[in-house]
């Protein structure tokens, strides 16, 4: 047993001048960490208090963690049932449900000719603009991306036209920016007829969802 | 980490209605306080305190409310008595009793002051707080006049670790604008453009006619860099506003 005990003894006194010599020279905080934690382990397995509380000490001093901090990875997507049903409230499901109603209602109107109403990507500028002026699911100015991810999280089965960043953005471009009833006030004097069929078009589907947002109460 | 004690403080009525960082409106019922033991052998014995509020989330009886908007609004929410256990009560605000449901515009300045510029200020829509005040029966008492002048000026703040942003506010004694300038992280300067700038001062002043829809925003600003943008504050904010009369 003696003999044991000095022989324990005595590794530790090694262990111990090793891991502080290293520690010393160590070049970077990461090198020291390195030997730190491979020390602190060593300390745990051999059960030695005095080498532990030595290494934590240095890991203070040096305002270090012995161990990598937790790190949350974002899960958006993947909130529970549970937490779904908690954040959830009456007035967004009532108002999801009537804004989605109208869009596929939308989608099905078909002009003189026969042919969808609904049937350019631009089309969207009159439903953003819509949801912005009757303040539909909280949509507000220049939030293009909230306005992309709430037609997804709506998922509508068809769609006439897909709806993408890039084109929703260059609303700020043209007359569209302004509330609906501006438009008229706002048509340019030097407007050419391409842009004049374009303007009636939106303007017809525009008219046709403020009805159908009037009448659902928005 | 070591619990000491916790305690259920139950709070008198009249009661206070509180908001959280994101602008989120309750009833607070009482306190929950946690004692935690942080002693360790450097510093000793030592305590560190929580405290919790619980809350109701609708204030009023639904039975007795003919509004369409709150009873949707408390329909649905978790019922009373919820700890909420990720807010502490020192990033909550007092509102008001809610025996005198009121709240002047000084008070209502300085409440979306701290939260505009708080540790949560991108999660906060003044939008969601005014409605959420109207959801409960809160009486905001606002300038009169229809003609607001709106002086800008900037404002820092900072951060620590070497983030700084940079906020444009008007004058905190009337109506009040905060909108994001630009922000410094670590030396670098993240400006956004001038078109966004506008467009949050068109969604803050949709949000203030919601309380008055009379009011007609008139912005001016003694510093020479805001020029172009108080320009087409003024020639073209009023475009963008829906009114009744329209």
């Amino acid at each position: 047993m003696e003999l044991d005990d000095t022989f324990y003894a005595g590794k530790r006194l090694i262990t111990l001048r090793m891991v502080l010599g290293l520690m010393e020279d160590a070049d970077n905080s990461l090198e020291t960490y390195r030997w730190a934690t491979s020390a602190l382990l060593h300390a745990i397995h051999t059960k030695d208090d005095l080498l532990s509380d030595y290494v934590k000490d240095v890991f203070r001093q040096k305002s270090m963690a012995p161990y990598r901090p937790y790190k949350e990875e974002e899960q958006a997507d993947d909130t529970s049932p549970e937490e779904a049903l908690r954040n959830i409230r009456m007035d967004d499901v009532v108002m999801r449900s009537k804004a989605k109603m109208a869009i596929e209602e939308l989608m099905t109107l078909k002009d003189a000719k026969g042919e969808p109403l609904f049937c350019q990507k631009n089309h969207w500028w009159a439903v953003f603009r819509l949801f912005v002026d009757r303040r539909v699911c909280k949509i507000k100015e220049n939030c293009y991306k909230e306005f992309i991810a709430l037609i997804d999280s709506l998922e509508i089965i068809h769609v006439n036209a897909p709806l993408d960043m890039a084109t929703l953005s260059n609303i700020s471009q043209d007359i569209y920016r302004f509330p609906f009833i501006r438009w008229e006030l706002k048509i340019p004097e030097d407007a050419s007829s391409r842009w004049k069929t374009a303007y009636t078009r939106l303007y017809q589907i525009a008219e046709k969802l403020n009805s159908m947002l009037v009448k659902m109460g928005f | 980490m070591k619990i000491i004690n916790s305690h259920y403080i139950p709070l008198p009525e009249p009661r206070w209605l509180i908001a959280n960082a994101y602008g989120n409106i309750y009833e607070q019922l009482g306190t929950l306080t946690i004692v935690e033991d942080v002693s360790n052998k450097k510093d000793g014995y030592r305590i560190k305190t929580h405290s919790h509020p619980v809350v109701s989330h609708t204030a009023i009886d639904s039975n007795e409310v003919k509004d369409e908007q709150f009873f949707y609004y408390s329909t649905l929410t978790p019922a009373n008595g919820e700890v909420l256990d990720d807010m502490e009560l020192k990033d909550c605000r007092p509102i008001c009793l809610s025996s005198l449901r009121s709240l002047d515009y000084w008070r209502f300045n300085a409440l979306i002051f701290v939260f505009q510029t708080g540790e949560h200020h991108r999660d906060f829509l003044l939008e969601d707080f005014i409605s959420d005040l109207r959801a409960f029966h809160v009486r905001l008492i606002f300038p009169e006049k229809e003609l607001q002048e709106v002086t800008i000026t900037s404002y820092n703040i900072d951060h620590g670790d070497g983030c700084r942003t940079t906020m444009l506010i008007s004058d905190m004694t009337k109506i009040l604008f905060v909108v994001p300038f630009y922000g410094y992280r670590e030396n670098n300067k993240v400006q956004p453009n001038w078109d966004e700038i506008f467009l949050e001062f068109v969604n803050q002043a949709r949000a203030y006619l919601e309380i008055n829809s009379k009011y007609r925003f008139h912005f001016k600003s003694s510093v020479e860099m805001f020029n172009p943008l108080i320009e087409r504050l003024n020639n073209e904010l009023n475009d963008y506003l829906e009114r009744e009369e329209d």
